[in-house]
């Protein structure tokens, strides 16, 4: 695996254990899913621990990386790297269409913004996925 | 030699003509233009801030849609007649890195005013207010996106 490759699979792997926890914790009656300061407090140590793992995670990669023959960035990882960031758009695009024209109708300020952190965590993890999957299907843009 | 020189354009614009993935952005970036610009002038800001606001927008927003989608289909179908030839063909590598190059661009104001528009609700924001900042936020993304796919288009 590619540097890129390993980046993207821990930054998936980071999300989906930091989100999960979050999420389930909001789906279990924990208070961030009725107050906002709450859910600031909640979400802002999960997603600050997520930040820490993965920055010292991808330090560590960078530099086994270095004693690789091919460790330098090239045409396929900017590729897919591209092919996973219109993904992401697509999917966030969507979710901010139903976050912010459908829910201020129906639903309080709270909900919203889990909701809309939701649609920012899919969009990122199925950004990701594309980009693990194109890397092991041998994609090549 | 002479044979050389006897050579003749077909049209004299045969550089500036369109494709139709080029056609089709620019019926998406006029329709979206004018269909949010009519949307932002026409709402009624001074009283976004009261609870009717956001029904005002809602009211606005179903005939807006509708007529997008009309507009688009229709344009779409004359477009398809009187380029044949052209519908069926598939991406190719130039096509998709326009669009990837213009996604990148859009993805920036997407994010940045998706976490801003969650650091408005803390503030205690008025629905109608954040419904029409997203929407702005999506609507500059997308004429974002799309522009800078016919700029593109446009530099060869």
């Amino acid at each position: 695996m590619t540097y890129k490759e390993k980046a993207s699979w821990l930054m998936l792997v980071a999300m989906v254990l930091a989100y999960s926890l979050y999420f389930g914790l909001i789906i279990t009656g924990h208070p961030a899913g009725k107050s906002l300061f709450a859910m600031l407090w909640l979400f802002g140590t999960i997603a600050a621990t997520q930040a820490v793992v993965v920055i010292i995670g991808c330090i560590w990669l960078a530099i086994e990386a270095r004693k690789l023959p091919r460790a330098r960035i090239d045409e396929r990882d900017r590729a897919i790297a591209a092919r996973g960031t219109a993904t992401f758009y697509y999917v966030l695009l969507t979710a901010m269409i139903v976050v912010g024209v459908v829910m201020p109708f129906t639903e309080p300020p709270i909900k919203i913004v889990n909701t809309a952190l939701f649609g920012i965590v899919l969009a990122e993890l199925v950004g990701l996925i594309v980009v693990v999957t194109s890397y092991r299907r041998g994609w090549h843009g | 030699m002479l044979r050389i020189f006897d050579i003749t354009f077909e049209s004299y614009d045969m550089e500036s003509d369109m494709t139709f993935r080029e056609k089709i952005h620019w019926v998406a970036f006029v329709t979206m233009l004018l269909a949010f610009g009519w949307y932002f002038l026409a709402f009624p800001w001074r009283d976004a801030a009261s609870p009717a606001a956001l029904w005002t927008a809602g009211g606005m927003l179903i005939p807006l849609t509708l007529g997008i989608i009309v507009a688009m289909t229709v344009a779409t179908a004359i477009l398809a007649i009187r380029n044949r030839s052209e519908v069926h063909l598939a991406e190719d590598e130039r096509d998709r890195a326009i669009h990837w190059r213009g996604t990148h661009l859009a993805y920036y104001p997407m994010v940045v005013g998706t976490w801003a528009c969650i650091g408005l609700i803390f503030t205690g924001a008025a629905p109608a207010i954040l419904l029409n900042l997203l929407l702005a936020m999506v609507v500059v993304s997308e004429l974002l996106r799309i522009g800078a796919q016919i700029w593109l288009y446009r530099q060869g």
